[in-house]
């Protein structure tokens, strides 16, 4: 199954690639748990992500709530056009910082 | 919106609404009972109860509230629609419509006339009194649950169950299905059942979602998007103006933070501050009263509440839809705007002829062309837009079965009444014209025209009375005619009648059909007893001035004892026209193209007014001799044929100059009294032409053969 794939290029920093489905899911919950907890500030590049699925997007909120209640600050950077169309469809755009497009108005 | 803006659109939308309810009850009468058109009229009463009740005219609302319940058992047959109930209920339109008359003029309500106001609700209530009392004071809350929300869009609440996503359905794609068959206009995804880290299974789904959907698909099609999941997920629609008491179902039965949901209900505009407080309000309401029990209480209240609700949305539902196709069909125009367009539109054909004519004189083959294009252009933007204008003079006849029926129940006359060809179109402002002239004849028709009974019988006609209403296009005009077949005119009356007014003196010599015309005359009543209804002096002279004033003439045809056809003329609009040019000496004359049937060479019977057209005698005017223009004699003239009621002849001219839009401007009250001409026009050179009047010339060319029947 195709799956994402990820880079560090420094502590701290996450560049995510392919898709970002169910069936990586489980692994992408552990990789954004992991990385979080591993610093104080985690970002995320979501450029090169070509597809999102909802799993995703609840792993990501988890994520997020995570930081929230612990101190620390997740910021997600990049976002790819169809990370953008996803988030902004689903209304969470603004929770993950994620450049307004007109999905609907 | 100001507040004069918006009540005069309530006195529209009331205008409209008691149309369809006097229409529905008419019918009614005709043809009987029939749920579907009792609706009609209780939605009519309901929909007007409503917006009166926004305004706070708060006569109108108690008014049609007492309507409405009477309205609502027949609905449920309690009460019968006898024909006294659906007089009185004719009565109590009539009476809504004067209160809506003293709001449009006064902007504030009072009550026209609190006798008779008295008599009507009264009558009306008192077979519904009592339930009704008992009803308004047991169930104040009724009202409330009863009343939809102002929302006009679907509300979606999803939450979708856990395995959906390991099932490969992914709830993204249902979204993306549903703003493929409309429009999201809000989405909220709930996350608060996403658990924290260590409990957190990432290929369950924990996500819900709050979507307000526009769309005009039924409930069904909704629910099939949901197919595949409603099993374990719980998908609950509601309907656009889904009622409150839906919403607090929803409110309810939602395992989220009640207030957290009211907020999204809020923000997606589902429901308005005011409403979500009402369903905050009833919910503790019942939280108080239910508790301890309110599990089982809730399951049973659902149980008894699904049935009745889940119809009353549907109702509600077919009847958005109906609303959104009517929406979807027509747009609202201010008639003025449309006036300023069409002038506009006017100004614009004139102004391309100009360019079309510098174009001509410049000789540039290439300027012309596109030239010519534009012109085209123009043309269909001239006709389109006065297509906008055009509507059905049915709007006008609509009136009729009601003034029909009053008049000949107050008589004791039977009348049957049939109208054809009511989609016939002309200008809107022409249909407001029409209405009092038409009225007027309408009334004489039923008045005069039409004996009693008994005379019928005694001379062998049918009891009923025939009124025929038809309407019909014809060469560039519409007919009217009204024809009935009751006594007809008595020429002998009318002329000893007109000789005793001193209309004409004893001796003159006047045919038949010019006798008839007398009635006509300012002044002539024939009517032996003033009626209620008729012969107070406004006779037809009145309608033939109106009718005058919209360019048009009106013609009539008499047998005694066998009836009586009053024949209206009318342009099809006062704007534009496609004219014909001609030119007579150095003046251009237009003639309305639409009556233009060929044009031909001059050739005459010397020292006639006639020439053989084609084995027929085609008689014909001069215009230079009408209008007195010297010109020097002509190689060749041309005989332009036109043709008007029915009848041909022909006009000669000294030249054809070919067809041109032209933008008819009313001539000034100096040259009122002008025969022949009936307007005025700019050519694109800046020069005016005459427009030609073909009936009046026609008259003057005496050759007013009896028309033949149409």
């Amino acid at each position: 199954m195709t799956e994402y794939t990820f880079s560090e290029p420094a502590p701290g920093q996450l560049v995510l690639e392919g898709e970002l489905t169910i069936y990586g899911a489980s692994a992408f919950k552990d990789l954004l748990l992991s990385r979080l907890h591993a610093n104080p500030e985690l970002s995320v590049s979501l450029s090169n992500v070509s597809s999102l699925d909802c799993s995703a997007v609840q792993v990501m909120l988890l994520a997020q709530n995570e930081a929230h209640m612990s101190g620390k600050s997740i910021v997600w950077q990049q976002h790819s056009e169809a990370v953008c169309k996803v988030l902004n469809t689903l209304n969470l755009g603004g929770i993950f910082g994620a450049p307004a497009s007109l999905v609907w108005s | 919106m100001d507040l004069t803006s918006a009540l005069d659109i309530l006195v529209q939308e009331a205008r409209e609404l008691l149309s369809d309810m006097e229409e529905s009850l008419m019918i009614m009468e005709e043809e009987g009972h029939s749920s579907e058109r009792i609706d009609a009229v209780f939605r009519a009463a309901h929909t007007i109860k409503g917006s009166a009740g926004l305004f706070g005219l708060d006569l109108i609302v108690g008014f049609t509230h007492v309507m409405e319940s009477v309205l609502d058992q027949v609905r449920s047959k309690k009460l019968a629609l006898d024909p006294e109930l659906s007089a009185l209920l004719l009565g109590c339109r009539d009476y809504v419509g004067r209160m809506i008359d003293v709001v449009e003029t006064s902007g504030k309500e009072s009550d026209p006339d609190p006798e008779e106001r008295k008599v009507l609700p009264s009558t009306s209530g008192a077979q519904a009194d009592n339930k009704e009392a008992s009803l308004a004071t047991a169930h104040p809350a009724d009202g409330d649950h009863e009343k939809g929300v102002d929302s006009d869009n679907w509300h979606l609440s999803l939450r979708f169950g856990p395995d959906v996503l390991r099932q490969g359905m992914d709830p993204l794609s249902f979204i993306n299905y549903l703003s493929g068959i409309g429009q999201i206009t809000y989405l909220h995804t709930l996350q608060d059942r996403i658990p924290s880290a260590d409990l957190m299974d990432p290929e369950t789904c924990y996500l819900g979602f709050e979507i307000d959907l526009r769309s005009d698909c039924d409930k069904k099609r909704l629910e099939d998007v949901f197919d595949f999941v409603k099993d374990e997920s719980s998908i609950k629609i509601l309907p656009p103006h889904a009622k409150v008491s839906e919403y607090i179902a929803l409110v309810n039965e939602a395992p989220d933070s009640k207030q957290m949901l009211g907020e999204i209900l809020i923000a997606g505009g589902a429901l308005t501050e005011h409403e979500l407080a009402q369903v905050l309000e009833l919910q503790r309401h019942i939280d108080a009263g239910e508790e301890g029990r309110r599990l089982g209480d809730l399951l049973i209240h659902e149980g008894i509440v699904e049935a009745p609700v889940v119809a009353a949305a549907l109702v509600k539902q077919r009847k958005n839809e109906e609303r959104k196709v009517a929406e979807n069909r027509y747009v609202k125009v201010e008639a003025s705007k449309l006036d300023q367009l069409i002038n506009l539109v006017g100004e614009l054909v004139i102004a391309s002829a100009g360019a079309r004519i510098l174009a001509d004189r410049a000789r540039q083959a290439t300027l012309s062309e596109s030239l010519g294009e534009v012109n085209q252009l123009v043309g269909q933007i001239r006709d389109r837009s006065l297509d906008l204008r055009m509507i059905p003079i049915g709007e006008v006849f609509q009136r009729f079965p009601r003034v029909v029926r009053d008049v000949s129940k107050e008589l004791g006359k039977q009348i049957d009444l049939v109208i054809t060809g009511a989609d016939t179109e002309l200008d809107k402002s022409m249909v407001d014209k029409l209405g009092e002239p038409l009225t007027h004849m309408v009334r004489n028709a039923v008045d005069h025209g039409i004996e009693s009974v008994e005379v019928r019988l005694a001379s062998g006609k049918p009891a009923a009375g025939k009124l025929n209403l038809h309407a019909f296009h014809d060469s560039g005009c519409i007919v009217i005619e009204i024809k009935d077949d009751g006594k007809g005119l008595d020429s002998q009356r009318i002329r000893a009648k007109a000789i005793e007014k001193g209309l004409i003196s004893a001796e003159a010599v006047l045919t038949d059909a010019e006798v008839q015309k007398l009635i006509f005359m300012p002044g002539f009543s024939t009517a032996e007893k003033v009626t209620n209804l008729s012969g107070r002096g406004v006779g037809m002279d009145a309608v033939k001035s109106a009718v005058e004033q919209l360019r048009g003439d009106i013609d009539l045809q008499s047998t005694l004892g066998k009836g009586t056809t009053l024949r209206i003329r009318l342009p099809l609009t006062l704007a534009i026209i496609n004219g014909f040019q001609v030119a007579v000496g150095n003046a251009v004359f237009v003639i309305p193209l639409d009556m233009v049937e060929e044009c031909v060479e001059f050739s005459t019977v010397t020292g006639h007014d006639y020439t053989n057209l084609r084995g027929q005698v085609l008689p014909f005017v001069r215009i230079k001799e009408v209008f007195g223009i010297e010109s020097k004699e002509v190689r060749r003239e041309n005989i332009v044929v036109v043709k008007c009621a029915g009848t041909r002849f022909g006009v000669v001219v000294d030249s054809l100059l070919g067809e041109a839009q032209t933008v008819i401007k009313p001539l000034s009250k100096i040259f009122k009294d002008v025969r022949g001409v009936s307007g005025s026009t700019i050519l694109g050179s800046g020069e005016v032409a005459l427009i030609i009047d073909v009936p009046v010339l026609m008259q003057q060319a005496n050759c007013m053969a009896e028309t033949e029947a149409v």
